[in-house]
């Protein structure tokens, strides 16, 4: 059993036992070190149940396989996982993502929109006379064809 | 009287902050991780009673991996809480001296400052214990 191997298989237990942290795993190739990321933050800083799985994982690992390294961290950490190996309990609904989404394409729309310079004509200004006003031309409304729904409504 | 790997300690955070001052920030991050690497050493070699061979005895990577090994099963009996916190905050510097040394990056004055905080914080808080 690689080293790999033996953290996917370590980690899958911890996970069954802890179903609301999700657990993330990628090698750090820049300074040569497996990394476990545990979340939410407030989970890793603070459950101490999680520290008595993962703590003696980490020192059996070391002693199991000597040429390697690891490290345990969460979100706050320069360490922090961006591309995952493997994962457990990953949060289904990506609530903040979705919602970033749809806001960062209304936002976009209001970036891009540019207020017209010349008032349309027959535009009426505000205070203008009433003389001004009914000397305005009327604004057609289109008649609706399709209103038998109103008409059975009234 | 200082014992040399403490005052080689010393001594690397003296020049980092020279650095820093001179604009030279990778260096700056360089000898602040050295620093705090060599009081690791210290507290091994003088607080802990073990000796060159025992880094060189195991089969781990290295010297850095072995020291930190080493040192992190003694911390977590004193601390758990800390042996938490220096468990992540020493790959993080590593990774981070890898950088400044090996990568072609620039680096700013903040990631410099940031370097030497961080060996700070890390021999502050082993002093507590060693």
């Amino acid at each position: 059993m690689n080293p790999i191997e033996f953290l996917q298989q370590q980690l899958k237990e911890i996970s069954k036992s802890f179903p609301n942290v999700h657990i993330k795993y990628a090698f750090n190739s820049v300074i040569a070190t497996h990394i476990v990321e545990l979340l939410p933050l407030s989970e890793y800083q603070n459950n101490d149940a999680l520290d008595d799985a993962w703590i003696p994982l980490s020192f059996q690992f070391r002693q199991q396989f000597p040429e390697e390294e690891i490290s345990f961290v969460s979100s706050d950490s320069s360490l922090s996982i961006e591309s995952s190996t493997f994962e457990f309990n990953k949060p289904s609904i990506q609530c903040f993502g979705d919602i970033s989404a749809i806001y960062s394409q209304i936002s976009q729309v209001e970036i891009n929109y540019t207020f017209p310079k010349h008032m349309p004509i027959g535009a009426i200004a505000i205070g203008a006379s009433i003389d001004a006003v009914l000397k305005s031309p009327k604004q057609d409304i289109e008649k609706e064809t399709d209103n038998n729904y109103y008409q059975a409504a009234a | 009287m200082p014992t040399p790997l403490l005052e080689k300690s010393k001594q690397s955070m003296m020049a980092a902050e020279m650095l820093i001052k001179e604009h030279n920030f990778s260096s700056t991050v360089s000898r602040a991780y050295y620093s705090c690497f060599q009081y690791i050493l210290h507290i091994l070699f003088e607080k802990l009673g073990y000796n060159h061979d025992d880094l060189k005895a195991q089969p781990r990577t290295g010297t850095h991996s072995q020291a930190q090994y080493l040192l992190e099963s003694t911390l977590y009996q004193k601390n758990r809480k800390d042996y938490k916190w220096f468990q992540e905050k020493l790959p993080a510097f590593k990774q981070d001296r890898v950088i400044a040394d090996y990568y072609g990056e620039a680096l700013n004055r903040d990631f410099a400052h940031d370097a030497i905080n961080k060996a700070n914080a890390i021999i502050n808080t082993l002093k507590q214990y060693y």
